[in-house]
């Protein structure tokens, strides 16, 4: 059995809960470090041991800091065979904003100066865009975890494609104007492949692995289906209007397919 | 017996006007001939100290214009690095009054040349300006959209401008001989072989200069009724010549046929006048020197001073900056040889890297 | 990545030419168009500066031309007063290249005209070298002999010379609008009064230098094809400016035109020459300071570097002072 070590935010719910759900499907003996948000900041590594260090929000009073159920308080990294990392702000979230008024002459919506200026939207070049997305990337603590673990083991670093979010960004009330503009310039699919890339890369750059996310899961190019969202199991729900809501977030199905990448990444590695 | 010296002010003697005056604020030094509000458009362009004057300008919160603003979440270096926020535009350096000329007429004819353009590695480099693009192009229709989107945005500028700073910093060039054309830098230095059959140098003599800064200000006078040309002369010597005579010598040449023709300029047109930066910075008649231990970056408190000259000089100047601007301590190590110009983003300076 | 600097010597990038150079020999600095040998017959004029090179090109044992000696047993005080010995001829300083241009064509033409002198308390100037007789002549007719004899000297120098070293000056003179001619100094300064309705200042501009210098190289080398021209600046500033800008712009203006100008010529013409004393004395680069406290005069050490620079390229001997 493959012993794992799971690194991230809240988005290791989808992983835990399929785990829970799928008991004996995955030959994975899974420990996790995580805590909501960025509350992972003031980690360190010492003598080859992760600890997260999490404030523990009963003592701080600093909500959306605080351990994600489930999560350990340190872990001896070469007790592991693979290093899973997910979340902490290495997603399309990060780097939708850069696209709000720039565009390439790659995408259709700006394919010439001419159709660019019609479109409110100013020319850029593509190097200058990936710098801008790699630079905003390499800062997340997701980056910053990944090349510390990477100079602290030599396992294996694999990391998990946080989903895109679902449609409900487009509706008012959850509305992400970013989300929006890309998708009435038709953009939403060379927005995420250009996104999923660039991940890969910036993961190939410091000896990692990106696995991405599935393309069944997605819905239009820059969304996730809602079947991979619907009714998470990541406590606590986001309630609107009285009911449960969450875009952002995959349930223990998306866990699953992905867990099944994961699987076959590291038969390959 | 009378003579035409007798009722001459004190500026007007070396005794009075140097010797003696303070050689911080050098008053009388530079009397504009029209005035520069706090309203007034500026917009600046030349050689790397054209980046310098810019900054003065804007930390005194004068109106410089920028056509191409970095992108917003492009900041710091990276902004720095793709030619935002050195000029009013991202043209880049423009070092000979020939590119701005060849640059206008683009300008005004729409005209982008594929011809023009370096392919290095599968990357694709814009001749009329390297150095914006540091890692080139991904493709000839990509350097040739943004040269379009350059241009239109350079109509919006020269449409609007109230003062036209322009920083006269080389004569020797390299013409691309199949068009023509003007580089702003060497081949080969950022990107390009070179070829000598491809490229020619020139040392554009006083006359050239002339006639084309002429042109120029007939072209922005097309553009912007009413628009006045500042020009100044670079300080910074040239980091290597092509020229076949010392390096010395070629600078002396360059800087004075510049300062010569600023100076022509400033005498035949009302409209155009020359700001004496370059003399206060290399003048022998200073208390401290101007220069860092390589002798070519200047430094900070002396372009302080100088822009302190040229604000008081039009009643723009709102911080004391420049007179608290102490006289640094003098370095000598080789930390300071290798100057100081971090801030500047000067490709003419790569030549020295190439040096073998 | 090849580029067009690849072969280029030491001497022509800042850093090793400058920077790291021997800034006192500043090697490979000058490298003469034509060679001057103790035998060369070298003629001098220009302005004040000119003065030093024709001294250190004799005490190296050059054959400086002098076709106007002082008369046996005058004083060396009174030769230098009178402008014997300072150059090569008694023309005393010619600042502009208007003012020899038009000293050659009186030469040639061995015209001379009333006009051109000047009076004060009773004496005569020649207007057009009033510093060579400091009391003047006492009348108009020994004035204008006197400037007869000087123009046909001039002749004599100009069949003679195989190098005619020329120091530029200023681009600042004045103008008598009457005779159309440029004067050596301001009116009123040595002698006659300044009348702004008869002489205009004027500050000549690049074109009109180039084409004077032509003009003077043209004239030289009707009556001697074989002459060799070689220019240098003057790095001395402007005492007054009457252009109207400040004294330290002024200068840079003139500096710079004179520089530029005499940079131009030497590209164009193989047979013109330009040394860079200018820019050894006036760099920031100097391992010394070049000008003594009144910031006009140069250092005498700072004259025998330039100098050092100038006899060892040409392979002639220096004395060291």
């Amino acid at each position: 059995m493959t012993r794992a070590l799971l690194i991230g935010n809240s988005h290791v719910g989808p992983y835990l809960n399929a785990l829970k759900h799928a008991e004996g499907e995955v030959a994975l003996d899974l420990d996790c470090i995580a805590a909501f948000g960025d509350g992972l900041e003031r980690y360190t590594i010492e003598d080859g041991v992760f600890c997260g260090n999490i404030l523990d929000p009963k003592v701080t009073g600093r909500k959306g800091k605080g351990p994600f159920p489930g999560s350990e308080v340190r872990a001896v990294l070469k007790d592991y065979d693979v290093v899973l990392l997910t979340g902490l702000r290495f997603s399309i979230f990060q780097v939708i904003r850069v696209f709000r008024d720039l565009g390439l002459v790659t995408m259709d919506s700006s394919r010439d100066y001419a159709t660019a200026a019609e479109n409110g939207v100013t020319l850029v070049s593509e190097a200058l865009l990936h710098r801008l997305i790699a630079e905003r990337l390499s800062g997340s603590l997701m980056m910053q975890i990944a090349r510390d673990i990477r100079a602290a083991t030599d396992a294996p670093i694999l990391v998990l494609a946080q989903p895109r979010p679902t449609r409900q960004v487009l509706v008012e009330g959850t509305r992400f104007e970013t989300f929006c503009n890309a998708e009435e310039r038709g953009e939403g699919d060379f927005v995420s492949k250009t996104y999923e890339r660039l991940a890969q890369e910036l993961c190939a750059g410091i000896a990692a692995h990106y696995v991405p996310q599935p393309p069944g899961t997605i819905d239009g190019g820059m969304f996730t289906d809602t079947s991979y969202m619907m009714g998470t199991l990541r406590p606590p729900f986001w309630k609107k209007n009285g009911r449960p809501v969450d875009f952002r977030h995959g349930n223990a199905r998306y866990g699953a397919r992905m867990l099944k990448h994961v699987a076959r990444e590291l038969e390959t590695l | 017996m009378k003579n035409p010296y007798s009722d001459l002010p004190p500026k007007a003697f070396w005794k009075t006007g140097v010797v003696q005056t303070d050689k911080v604020h050098w008053p009388e030094l530079f009397v504009p001939k029209f005035t520069i509000s706090a309203n007034s458009a500026v917009a600046t362009a030349g050689s790397c100290f054209a980046q310098r004057i810019r900054q003065a300008l804007a930390d005194e919160e004068m109106p410089i214009l920028d056509v191409e603003p970095a992108p917003a979440a492009v900041e710091g270096d990276l902004a720095r690095e793709f030619g935002y926020g050195l000029h009013s535009a991202r043209y880049g350096n423009i070092y000979t009054p020939r590119q701005l000329l060849e640059l206008l007429q683009d300008m005004q004819k729409d005209a982008v040349h594929k011809a023009l353009i370096w392919e290095r590695d599968g990357r694709y480099v814009d001749m009329l300006r390297p150095n914006v693009e540091p890692d080139g192009c991904a493709s000839v229709k990509e350097v040739l959209e943004l040269r379009k989107q350059h241009l239109a945005r350079l109509r919006e500028l020269f449409e609007t401008v109230d003062v036209f700073v322009f920083t006269l910093g080389l004569t020797e060039a390299w013409i691309h001989a199949p068009t023509g054309r003007c580089l702003p830098v060497a081949p080969g230095v950022i990107a390009g072989e070179y070829d000598p059959k491809l490229y020619r140098f020139h040392n554009f003599t006083h006359s050239e200069l002339l006639k084309d800064l002429k042109a120029i200000r007939v072209l922005l006078r097309d553009i912007r009724k009413g628009v006045k040309i500042i020009l100044t002369t670079s300080p910074v010597p040239i980091t290597a010549t092509a020229s076949g005579d010392h390096a010395l010598n070629a600078s002396t040449y360059t800087k004075s046929t510049l300062r010569s023709v600023a100076g022509e300029m400033a005498m035949k047109f009302k409209d155009v006048d020359y700001f004496p930066g370059y003399e206060i910075v290399t003048t022998w008649a200073r208390e401290n020197p101007a220069y860092e231990a390589n002798q070519r970056s200047i430094r900070p408190e002396v372009v302080a001073h100088v822009m302190a000259v040229f604000l008081d000089a039009y009643g723009l100047r709102k911080t004391g900056a420049a007179d608290q601007a102490e006289p640094a301590k003098i370095h000598d190590d080789a930390e300071y040889l290798e100057g100081h110009d971090d801030d500047l983003v000067c490709e003419e300076i790569l030549i020295e890297a190439l040096q073998k | 990545m090849s580029h067009p600097y690849e072969t280029s010597p030491a001497k022509a990038f800042w850093r090793s030419g400058v920077v790291e150079t021997d800034r006192r020999r500043w090697p490979e600095i000058y490298t003469p168009a034509f060679p001057i040998r103790a035998e060369t017959a070298v003629a001098t004029a220009g302005s004040c500066f000119a003065q030093h090179i024709g001294r250190f090109l004799r005490d190296a044992g050059v054959n400086v031309l002098d076709v106007e000696p002082r008369p046996e047993g005058m004083s060396d005080e009174a030769a230098k007063a009178r402008g014997y010995g300072l150059y090569s001829a008694r023309y005393g300083n010619i600042y502009t290249a208007r003012q020899l241009r038009e000293l050659l064509e009186d030469a040639f033409e061995i015209y001379v005209e009333d006009r051109h002198f000047l009076t004060r308390d009773g004496a005569w100037f020649d207007a057009l070298r009033p510093g060579v007789e400091p009391d003047g002549f006492a009348t108009l007719e020994a004035a204008v002999e006197a400037r007869r004899a000087h123009l046909l000297q001039v002749v004599e120098l100009a069949q003679e010379m195989e190098v005619f070293i020329f120091t530029l000056g200023l681009t600042e003179g004045w103008i008598d609008r009457e005779t159309g001619r440029v004067l050596a100094m301001a009116p009123g300064v040595i002698a006659g009064d300044y009348d702004p309705e008869r002489y205009v200042f004027h500050n000549f501009t690049y074109d009109e230098i180039y084409a004077d210098l032509v003009e003077i190289r043209k004239l030289l080398r009707g009556i001697n094809p074989n002459v060799q021209l070689l220019l240098t600046v003057s790095p001395v500033p402007l005492t007054g400016t009457a252009s109207d800008q400040h004294v330290l712009a002024a200068t840079s203006y003139s500096k710079s035109v004179l520089r530029a100008v005499a940079g131009d010529l030497a590209e164009a013409y193989a047979t013109v020459d330009y040394f860079p004393s200018y820019e050894i004395v006036t760099t920031w680069a100097a391992p010394e300071a070049a000008f003594a406290a009144n910031l006009r005069s140069v250092r005498p050490e700072m004259v025998e570097g330039v100098m050092e620079v100038f006899l060892t390229a040409h392979g002639l001997e220096t004395t060291g002072g």
